[in-house]
């Protein structure tokens, strides 16, 4: 029998208190025992790398932006003043560092449950953000070009004029803009997440991977997940559609396991749901919302089941 | 992660509650193989356990300013793990049309002498018969035998009785004995 280096001792608790074993029994256990070999190390290919890069680089971001420590319904953010204001002795020293790291863009990260932020831009156009959302914007913004990057989230921009155009990134579609004002909806990783544009003012395009489209005022287009493609201008009540920014829900036809992760987002809590009501359609309208409660309690009766309270947030469960 | 000391865990935890990234860089460096070997256990796929740990590592960030230094902080770490491993798993199987590939990386013979060579066979149908055992009795075991937790650690992670867990993993090497007896004799 091969004893394969093992330094790991099997621990007294597994073979006490066993009835009926006999010290024959015993010491095959620890024979087996002794037989693992260790799992020390790992496989090469376990992915560290590209995790540590994507967890570092949003650490850096939220170091660089920080959430806002109180509750305001609508902080005006300067970039210059906001990166004043969060520098805290512990965090100047990682500060310092991932400016060398990373040298040529701020990030904005919205907290969760932290109502929504508004970031001034150098060419005067501002972007409003919903909670939980995340928006990169190079270094070089508004001298040479004017685009930005939606990485996930909801964002209302309220565009100046200018000479050079506008565009706003997100992972599904390119929308270009002079001066107008608009709004953006592209949570990923979440059932059917597509990139949404709703125009409120002015005239925007929308490039998809294969087609483009023009929107006018009140008009929308989501990009299709399949086809890459967005989908013919609708009309749409564009103000509801931005009942965000004033703390409101506005859904329609929306899965509600989508809907619970904007309630999530929205008030930081956690919301257990199983698949069975994840998978329904949810239609709703509501200009402020005060809390979690008060939408899955309209949310709950609208599709006939019930939620409860748990330990760090709410479940909805069936009847 | 199972040499590290619950005082490099708390002191660890203490750093990310006043936002210390450096803290965090060696948090993760110390414990992300061992988190990833245990996501493995549970989704099978390699892929999808990186893709947990960078949801995990992101989370613990993001809630950094609201965990209890006092706290097992390896504990914290592991719970999420596992919850959003389960996560994954009710997801996949709702698009029960992915295949699911078993992970059996294949262990190259050549240039090995004979006794290496047994033992690399060996250690190819231990896996084998590892990974054959219901599902909570593996977690318990490869928790205990490779991660090195505590029964009570495991108890707590699985939401057993630690009679429980030392029941599983009693049962474990039982099992794995009466395979290799069965090997043995072939």
């Amino acid at each position: 029998m091969h004893r394969l280096g093992t330094t790991y001792k099997i621990p007294a608790e597994i073979l006490t208190d066993l009835n009926g074993m006999t010290d024959s029994d015993r010491s095959d256990l620890i024979q087996v025992w002794s037989m693992l070999s260790e799992k020390e190390g790992a496989p090469s290919n376990n992915g560290r790398d590209r995790v540590r890069a994507a967890v570092f680089a949003e650490v850096e971001a939220s170091l660089k932006t920080s959430r806002p420590a109180i509750q305001l319904p609508k902080p005006v953010a300067r970039i210059y003043s906001m990166r004043m204001r969060m520098v805290s002795v512990a965090a100047a020293l990682v500060l310092g560092l991932s400016f060398v790291l990373s040298p040529s863009n701020d990030s904005y990260r919205v907290g969760m449950g932290s109502g929504t932020m508004t970031v001034s831009l150098s060419d005067g156009s501002s972007v409003t953000l919903a909670p939980g959302s995340r928006l990169i914007v190079p270094e070089n913004f508004g001298i040479d070009n004017r685009k930005v990057r939606l990485v996930e989230g909801q964002a209302f921009f309220d565009v100046k004029a200018g000479a050079i155009p506008f565009e706003v990134k997100t992972f599904d579609a390119n929308t270009t803009v002079l001066g107008t004002s608009f709004s953006v909806k592209s949570w990923t990783g979440q059932a059917s997440a597509q990139t949404e544009v709703a125009v409120t003012t002015g005239r925007v395009s929308v490039d998809a991977q294969n087609n483009q489209v023009l929107l006018t005022p009140g008009e929308i287009t989501q990009i299709d997940v399949d086809h890459k493609v967005a989908s013919a201008p609708a009309v749409k009540d564009v103000s509801a559609l931005n009942y965000w920014m004033s703390g409101g829900f506005y859904f329609d036809h929306d899965l509600v396991g989508n809907v619970v992760k904007e309630i999530e987002r929205r008030f930081d809590v956690s919301i257990k749901s199983p698949a069975s009501i994840n998978l329904r359609a949810f239609s709703y309208s509501k200009a402020k919302a005060e809390s979690a409660d008060e939408v899955l309690g309209d949310l709950a009766a609208t599709i006939g089941v019930r939620f409860r309270p748990t330990a760090n947030g709410f479940e909805l469960y069936l009847q | 992660m199972r040499s590290l000391t619950d005082e490099q865990f708390r002191a660890w935890g203490h750093g990310l509650q006043r936002s210390d990234g450096t803290s965090f860089a060696e948090l993760f460096d110390a414990t992300y193989d061992s988190l990833h070997r245990y996501a493995m256990f549970i989704t099978r796929d390699s892929d999808a356990a990186s893709d947990i740990l960078q949801d995990v590592y992101m989370k613990l960030w993001r809630v950094r300013t609201t965990i209890d230094p006092e706290r097992s902080l390896k504990a914290l770490m592991y719970q999420v793990v596992r919850n959003y491993a389960l996560n994954h798993e009710r997801q996949k199987k709702r698009h029960a049309s992915e295949a699911i590939e078993a992970d059996s990386p294949s262990v190259g013979f050549d240039n090995m002498d004979d006794e290496r060579l047994d033992a690399a066979r060996l250690q190819e149908h231990m896996d084998l018969w590892i990974a054959e055992m219901p599902e909570r009795r593996r977690e318990a075991f490869m928790l205990s035998r490779y991660e090195r937790l505590s029964h009570e650690e495991i108890a707590t992670l699985m939401d057993l009785a630690p009679k429980t867990v030392n029941n599983h993993i009693v049962l474990a090497l039982q099992h794995l004995r009466k395979r290799l007896e069965s090997y043995q004799e072939n």
